[in-house]
């Protein structure tokens, strides 16, 4: 009996083990593949976004779509901004990546497109509609080995945006043509006791977005191929003169009294709310932050403009920023769907109806589109191709421009030098760039 | 068995009562104490050397192993693995070639990795002082006599079951340019005084102790607490009628009755220190000018916004064997001097 017990305890051990063990291997398996030959099969795709207050203007679209394409469905998942390269990476690495996700343009995010390229992640989106959104001076924040691996779906421009309202109550005139005249408006505006300008010192997007504003004029209105010389090392942050003038601009700008008192310890959620309230008159933001204003502060209007040379030269960052991938490793049929989705997503009342939900421009404004009241000074910038894609979104790391945004509070505070700062971009490039 | 004859005297033989005379609750105590034990030795020889000795471990041990394998796993293999990266330049993606020391030596070399490691010791020192002096002082205060101890307790205790995050976006909000506490200095005619806590650099590192001292105060003044629950009132008023002053009190008769409370919250706020994240980020993110970066938050800056896995995996590194080698270093001395007293 003790014999026969054992050997029952053994055979019914043995019997749960596999079950378990195949329990869980079931439950670590892939799906089947819904590869199909119908075109109007059922299919789901999962699409990944930033999460916002509202909801992700892609994942707007979405739904338009679905309406259209019933066989086509969405299961949408919002992000953190924070969170989301890191997200993206482990579910890409992990093999259950989204279908379709956001991604931004070059190398400068933990989501950027390029790494992710040359990783093997994205499908090969070279011959679709997608080409015809770059131009020749855009195409390099999609372009790895020859092919295009994203589709922009908005037009970015890095702007400032004015209470208009207010401005016009204290008579002062925009657009500002020179830093003369900001320099003089910043006068009036301390006078009323307000201040012309809202910086979040202690935010690095703002600050270093802030200098990047004075570096257009500065830097890339002369040498729009600076980024690919600092790479071939012909020049340095050090050593370009209109890097030094950008970084002691911030501080001209800081001695006029242009910017709010403790404007070392300012952070960005408070620049809308200010701004909407007049106590400042505008901010550096990207254009989509016109609709932040309104919905804080509807009964004042709100413009963007770009910031002015020294003596009014005309250069501004604007970019096909956001964009759209696939996963390589999504089966066939999910691919097919999220191709369908794109093309569609590309036409002009589509890419319209995208960029009035964002707040930025159409993706198609770069081809003559009609613009928004909201850019009125700042169409001549793209009828004159007086633009370039963001400037960061091209460098190698994250680490050099995020050494730009503390660097411009180590300035602030007095903690360091406009030298020292350059420097230390300089280092951080070549320590990415390897 | 050597409970039972601690607590249970022979009979006849010190406990004060003759043969014969032991009292029926101590008879019935000493019946079921003492009777079981020479069965329990038996068995435990029979353990020992019995023929199924193995087997009977094997099974007592069956029992722990799903749990040990999972701590293993998650724990121990987990942590190992994510330590190998630290010698790697792995960029969170892709492939990666191994470096060496080469992230180390970037750590104490640059001004970033050393600032991240002093700040974080000042921090974590800082916070065991401040939350020990106060935290003694104010259990001192409410642990008796005050009529009002037990809400004023609960008042101090309440920040401690915040969210750390929110204690500090309510402290940044007090420490901003035009928050109160400018408003207040301002009010009370100290101008000079008013500054940009968060972003001068001789101040925010202060003003992130303080928060943090703040908020854990309550919950070392409730270990405290615990502590002197167990402290004789009668020895206190016997040190007093022989004349201790209060500090004598305290330090020849009280802290050596607490010491082990003293133990537990200097250990658990010195860890805690150590690791200090959610208000370093919510109140300064690193800043001015990186003036405020601790390790940790440097392993998260370094890992997931710049990408350099292998760089933050090696700050990791040397977190954690800080943590270890201080948290040992000081149970080492506070056991030793617990063994001296």
């Amino acid at each position: 009996m003790p014999i026969q017990s054992k050997q029952r305890r053994r055979l019914l051990l043995a019997v749960g083990v596999t079950a378990v063990a195949g329990l869980a291997l079931g439950a670590c398996s892939s799906p089947a593949p819904e590869a199909s030959s119908d075109p109007d099969a059922p299919v789901s795709l999962r699409l990944s976004v930033e999460a916002g207050a509202v909801d992700a203007p892609v994942a707007v679209l979405a739904a338009k779509y679905s309406e259209e394409h019933p066989n086509i469905t969405f299961e949408v998942e919002a992000v953190p901004n924070e969170q989301y390269g890191e997200v993206l990476r482990t579910q890409l690495q992990g093999g259950n990546a989204p279908d379709v996700f956001y991604v931004t343009g070059g190398n400068g995010n933990a989501h950027s497109a390029l790494p992710l390229a040359e990783a093997g992640y994205l499908v090969d989106l070279s011959g679709t509609v997608a080409e015809e959104l770059f131009t020749d001076s855009t195409r390099s924040l999609s372009e790895y080995d020859g092919k295009i691996w994203t589709q922009p779906y908005d037009f970015v421009p890095i702007v400032n945006n004015y209470n208009v309202t207010v401005a016009e109550e204290l008579g002062i005139e925009l657009p500002f043509t020179s830093v003369d005249d900001v320099l003089d408006a910043c006068a009036v505006a301390t006078d009323a006791g307000k201040t012309l300008l809202r910086l979040a010192g202690a935010a690095v997007p703002n600050a270093g977005l802030t200098t990047l504003q004075m570096a257009a004029t500065r830097v890339y209105a002369d040498d729009p191929e600076w980024n690919q010389k600092r790479l071939d090392g012909d020049v340095t942050f050090a050593d370009t003169k209109g890097w030094t003038e950008s970084l002691e601009l911030i501080l001209e700008l800081r001695d006029a009294g242009c910017f709010q008192e403790g404007v070392e310890a300012g952070v960005i959620a408070d620049n809308v709310p200010a701004i909407a309230a007049g106590t400042s008159l505008g901010g550096f933001a990207p254009g989509g932050q016109v609709g932040d204003l309104r919905r804080v502060n509807p009964d004042n209007e709100y413009l963007s403009t770009a910031f002015p040379g020294d003596k009014g030269e005309k250069w501004m960052f604007a970019s096909p920023t956001n964009m759209l991938a696939l996963n390589a490793s999504s089966d066939e049929a999910k691919q097919k769907a999220g191709m369908d989705f794109l093309a569609w997503l590309a036409e002009p009342e589509n890419a319209d109806e995208l960029a009035a939900t964002s707040g930025n421009l159409s993706i198609r404004a770069g081809s003559g589109a009609a613009l928004p009241d909201q850019y009125q000074y700042i169409s001549d910038y793209f009828t004159d191709e007086s633009y370039q894609p963001l400037a960061n979104l091209q460098w190698p790391s994250p680490e050099v421009y995020n050494t730009l945004g503390t660097g411009v509070q180590g300035l602030l505070t007095g903690q360091t030098t406009v030298d020292a700062v350059l420097k230390a971009m300089d280092a951080a490039w070549d320590s990415a760039a390897g | 068995m050597g409970f039972s004859r601690r607590l249970i005297p022979p009979t006849g033989a010190g406990g004060g009562h003759p043969a014969g005379a032991v009292p029926l609750q101590l008879r019935k105590i000493r019946n079921v104490a003492i009777s079981p034990a020479p069965q329990v030795t038996a068995r435990r020889r029979g353990r020992a050397s019995g023929p199924d000795y193995g087997s009977r471990l094997f099974a007592s041990w069956w029992w722990a192993i799903p749990a040990l394998v999972a701590s293993l796993l998650i724990h121990y293999v987990a942590v190992a693995a994510g330590g190998t990266f630290a010698f790697t330049n792995w960029k969170g993606i892709g492939s990666f070639e191994w470096v060496g020391l080469d992230n180390f030596v970037k750590i104490f070399s640059g001004d970033l990795g050393r600032t991240a490691i002093v700040n974080t010791l000042i921090l974590a020192f800082g916070f065991v002082v401040g939350t020990n002096l106060l935290g003694v002082l104010l259990a001192l205060g409410l642990n008796r006599g005050v009529k009002t101890r037990y809400f004023l307790r609960v008042v101090i205790f309440m920040p401690t079951v915040l969210s750390p995050l929110a204690v500090s976006y309510i402290w940044r909000f007090i420490y901003q340019p035009e928050g109160p506490l400018n408003s207040f200095l301002g009010s009370v005619g100290l101008e000079s005084w008013q500054r940009t806590w968060l972003a001068d650099p001789t101040t925010s590192l202060w003003t992130i102790l303080i928060v943090m001292v703040w908020q854990s105060t309550g919950l070392v003044m409730v270990i405290y607490l615990a502590g002197l629950a167990g402290v004789p009132q009668e020895l206190e008023e016997a040190a007093a009628i022989d004349g201790a002053s209060v500090f004598q009190r305290f330090r020849l008769v009280v802290f050596p009755l607490i010491r082990p409370s003293f133990v537990i919250a200097s250990t658990l706020m010195l860890i805690q220190g150590l690791r200090v994240f959610d208000q370093v980020m919510a109140l300064t993110g690193g800043g001015p000018f990186n003036a405020t970066e601790t390790l940790a938050t440097q392993v998260y800056k370094q890992t997931f916004a710049y990408g350099q896995f292998g760089y933050g995996a090696a700050l990791s590194l040397v977190l954690t064997v800080l943590i270890i080698v201080i948290s040992l270093a000081q149970m080492a001395l506070t056991s030793s001097r617990e063994g001296k007293s």
